[in-house]
């Protein structure tokens, strides 16, 4: 019994040894308050009068040591802006590399400035862009050319390499058919015409061009490096060659990455970071607790609660601002019930739908804080040519049903008595597909649930599957309802409306949409050069899907809360491009050891 | 013996290869592919490229043989779908000594004690001391890992400052998550050794060892702990085959580069390779430890020997 205490003890000192081996607790001084500076960012084109704003930082106020500690939400597959569409991927890739054009802070707002290109001009019929590449090296000496550009968007063409980008490039003259195999690489219509200049040929005139180019897929790519280390290039830092701010100098994967300044950079003089140690953090509450202890710089904070915490601590600066995404429902017209009724067919029913859901009440409810109501499908902050699409199309669908429908149930029973049916509601079930197994989701489907029966009368199914699953039967049209999130893929409406043409072969969503009045106006629209002609057909088009068609019914559109502690300057809120460090600084780092 | 290691061994090549083809049939019954969410951008020919770089397009029966033929004559276990360039291989040799790290301290933190646990509340049976380990045992194994895990990250790494919030290197990266870890096995093992040291104190023989002689250490070491030691054998080897397939949940709370992550991530993601390579990573694994157990327990008791021997 003796041995046995004797035993325990010698256990129990062992554990308080080893707890005593920790890290000494962090001492982060109270920082004095300073104004948290919000606001949305709205991305605008080229303007003269945006100069781009100069940083006015005396060399006595930055820190000594310039460091970031930032995130990583995944491992990264591969640092290669040909073979990847993640978005910690392209991260890394547009800070070890440097793409064609890049976003820069104007004085009013944001505006695209050179990268790897000095300057660019587009021929007078809008088909074929000129850029002027500057004079710049790799880090091992080797000069960035024009033919190394022109090689990435090849290799991203070629359909060996099947590469997920590929879509991306469809503007690009005989992009499309080079990856049918119809023709090979070098018929695409790119071409560097010497060292230092490239020539683009468009497919058609393409008025949101320039907004590509500052995205991974615009970036040079060694091609003695590809042959040289094949299916292992950009998968470690043996096998990444840098030319831009910033170099690999470590990579465990899924765990961390590191980075420092590259000095063969031709701006070296202007990066101020020395590193950057990004951690792969995976788990919500311990990002945002390191957040809160400052071993992590920056984050978006979308939980309520967190983001109150953080900013009542008064040692974060935080800019909220919203996403151009929207958050929708859509309906299948083609769905038929247990009972073999096809409610959804008829217009009027699924306007009696859109028009019973408040949209400010939805995004308050799912949201919280973190979402406005939509004002139509494509999203608030979406550009085009350079003016906001929703202030100069001014229709908002919330208003318009606002306007035309009174009395939703009574349009229902309008639409189910037109449709030769019973007009009880109650006699009729609609299937909801959600795909996520998570139990949020369960909730948010619940909310819509309460909102339809409530008001209309009607029931819906709701059925929970895997987003790999839904995704399936969202493609087959295997739904009643569902809803989706939809991100922009780039700056123009084009991006949000394109993809409902009825003549497509394939829609992520079969909602069964079939008019060709819509298809008549989408065509023109994509034809036409003329801002102000663009934007009337456009808004037609979208007045059709989300209110006389009434396919989809947009709900919110998602923000962001992007929260840094107050020594960090220079981050640029944006979500287009990736982000970016060079611009990036210290000033009074709490010290930590 | 040579014929029963034999016998044993080819019974566990049989059950590898029964669970690498029910694993291969049955991932390609789940509806997907790989492409994911990019099935909605990518248009069909760009998929078609995407299928046949990685031979999905062929029928199910021709990519089995394929990959088949690949294991058996190559040892090659092919390269992940979602990590491009990653063999399945490596992936494999980065996250499996972290995850079995992590178990392993785990498991010397969680046995001993609980075997000691165990041990007092045998010979303290029927008073408070064993309530309160039994009560103690109880606690360890209802808790979750993840309630447990993110408890002590919250006090001794956010509030205390002790220990880093996430993350891995040093030993310092291993404490918190190996603690989490070994709760449960304090709670199961405390609760197993008191059940078979009571079985094993109240025999016969050690009723008759005890009166021929032997001393209180050699009656405990020799006779009780030998003999009570066997369940448990029957419970720890597995257990150490099973560390190295890492907790999903330990490593998704302390974001550690182990294997546990993956096993989730490659069946949502549709990554073929790492689903059929991990799971006969952890076949293997589990296969390989019965058999110890069933070794351990010849040597262990020399009953089993003498009657396997007739």
């Amino acid at each position: 019994m003796k041995k046995i205490t004797t035993i325990m003890c010698v256990l129990m000192a062992l554990l308080m040894l080893l707890s005593a081996c920790g890290q000494e607790a962090a001492n982060n001084d109270a920082v004095p308050a300073v104004t948290a500076n919000s606001g949305a960012v709205m991305p605008e084109g080229d303007d003269a009068d945006n100069e781009v704003e100069a940083t006015q930082v005396s060399e006595e106020e930055i820190d000594a040591q310039q460091f970031i500690n930032y995130i990583l939400y995944y491992d990264p597959s591969v640092i290669d802006g040909t073979m990847t569409n993640k978005s910690m991927d392209a991260m890394i890739i547009c800070n070890v590399n440097v793409p064609l054009t890049e976003i820069a802070q104007g004085t009013n707002g944001l505006k695209i400035v050179g990268g790897g290109a000095e300057s660019w001009e587009v021929s007078d019929d809008g088909l074929v862009y000129t850029f002027k590449l500057r004079d710049f090296n790799w880090e091992d000496g080797v000069k960035v050319t024009a033919e190394q550009y022109a090689y990435s968007i090849r290799r991203i063409l070629d359909p060996a390499n099947a590469s997920p980008v590929s879509y991306m490039l469809f503007d690009i003259k005989n992009a499309a058919a080079c990856v049918k195999g119809e023709i090979t690489p070098d018929e695409v219509g790119i071409k560097a015409l010497d060292e230092n200049t490239l020539e683009i040929t468009l497919e058609k005139v393409t008025p949101y061009f320039v907004q590509l180019t500052y995205q991974p897929y615009f970036t040079p790519t060694r091609e003695d490096l590809v042959n040289e280390w094949g299916s292992q290039f950009g998968t470690s830092v043996e096998t990444t060659m840098s030319c831009g701010p910033f170099k690999l100098s470590e990579w465990v994967h899924d765990s961390k990455m590191t980075l420092v300044k590259n000095d063969a950079y031709w701006n070296a003089e202007e990066v101020k970071l020395g590193q950057i140690n990004l951690k792969l953090i995976r788990d919500m509450q311990a990002m945002m607790s390191e957040l809160m202890n400052h071993t992590i710089d920056r984050a978006s904070v979308s939980v309520p609660e967190w983001r109150q915490k953080l900013i009542a601590t008064n040692e974060f600066s935080y800019g909220d601002y919203i996403l151009s995404g929207t958050y929708s429902l859509f309906m299948n017209t083609k769905y038929v019930d247990d009972n073999g009724n096809n409610i959804l067919g008829n217009a009027k029913v699924r306007r009696a739908i859109a028009a019973c859901i408040d949209k400010e009440e939805a995004a308050m409810m799912l949201k919280t804080d973190m979402a406005i109501p939509a004002t139509g499908y494509v999203p608030s902050e979406l550009q085009m040519d350079g003016i906001n699409f929703r202030n100069e199309s001014g229709y908002n669908v919330m208003e318009a049903f606002a306007e035309s429908v009174s009395d939703p149930k009574a349009l229902l029973i309008e639409g189910l008595t037109e449709l030769g049916l019973d007009p009880d509601p109650s006699l009729y079930s609609i299937e909801y597909l959600v795909g996520s197994t998570a139990a949020s989701s369960k909730t948010e489907a619940e909310y819509f649930y309460e909102v339809i029966k409530n008001n209309l009368g009607l029931n819906l199914e709701v059925v929970q599957v895997e987003s790999g699953v839904a995704r399936q039967r969202r493609a087959d049209g295997e739904f009643g309802m569902t809803y989706v999130t939809s991100y922009a893929d780039y700056n123009d409406p084009s991006t949000y409306l394109n993809g409902w043409a009825t003549y497509l072969e394939k829609h992520n969503t079969n909602t069964g949409y079939d008019n060709v009045e819509y298809d008549k106006l989408i065509d023109a629209a994509n034809a036409s050069t003329d801002t102000a002609e663009r934007l009337e057909l456009f808004s037609a088009a979208e007045k059709l899907l989300v209110e006389t068609d009434c396919i989809i019914i947009p709900i919110y559109h998602p923000m962001s809360s992007m929260m840094n502690g107050i020594y960090i300057k220079g981050f640029i809120n944006q979500n287009y491009a990736a982000t970016q460090f060079k611009t990036v600084y210290t000033v009074g780092r709490p010290e930590t050891n | 013996m040579k014929k029963y290691l034999a016998t044993r061994f080819m019974h566990m090549l049989i059950t590898i290869f029964l669970v690498i083809t029910i694993t291969f049939f049955m991932m390609y019954l789940l509806p997907g592919n790989p492409l994911g969410e990019l099935v909605e951008k990518l248009p069909e020919d760009v998929q078609a490229n995407y299928m046949a770089k990685h031979g999905l397009d062929k029928p199910v029966y021709t990519q089995y043989f394929i990959y088949l033929k690949k294991l058996v004559f190559h040892g090659d276990l092919g390269e992940s779908f979602v990590n491009p360039g990653r063999s399945v291989v490596s992936i494999l040799k980065a996250g499996v000594p972290v995850s079995s790290r992590i178990g392993f301290q785990g498991l010397i933190f969680g046995i001993p004690i609980g075997l000691l646990l165990g041990i007092l509340a045998a010979y303290k049976r029927g008073k408070v001391m064993d309530y309160f380990t039994m009560f103690l045992s109880l606690l360890c194994v209802s808790i979750p890992s993840f309630v447990l895990a993110t408890v002590l990250q919250y006090f001794f790494a956010v509030k205390m400052q002790l220990f880093p919030v996430t993350g891995w290197g040093s030993f310092i990266f291993t404490v918190l998550p190996s603690i989490a870890f070994g709760v449960r096995s304090i709670g199961v093992h405390a609760r197993y050794m008191r059940t078979s040291w009571l079985d094993v104190m109240n025999q016969d023989y050690v009723l008759a060892a005890e009166s021929i002689g032997f001393s209180r250490t050699q009656l405990t070491f020799k006779i009780i702990l030998r003999n009570a030691m066997l369940p448990i054998v029957t419970i720890i080897v597995p257990e150490l085959a099973l560390i190295f397939t890492g907790t999903f949940v330990l490593e998704t709370i302390f974001s550690i580069p182990g294997i546990g992550s993956y096993f989730i991530s490659s069946v949502t993601g549709r990554d073929y390779p790492m689903i059929i390579g991990q799971t006969i990573f952890i076949a293997v694994m589990y296969i390989f430890a019965m058999f110890l157990v069933d070794l351990l327990y010849m040597a262990i008791d020399p009953r089993i020997r003498l009657t396997d021997s007739k």
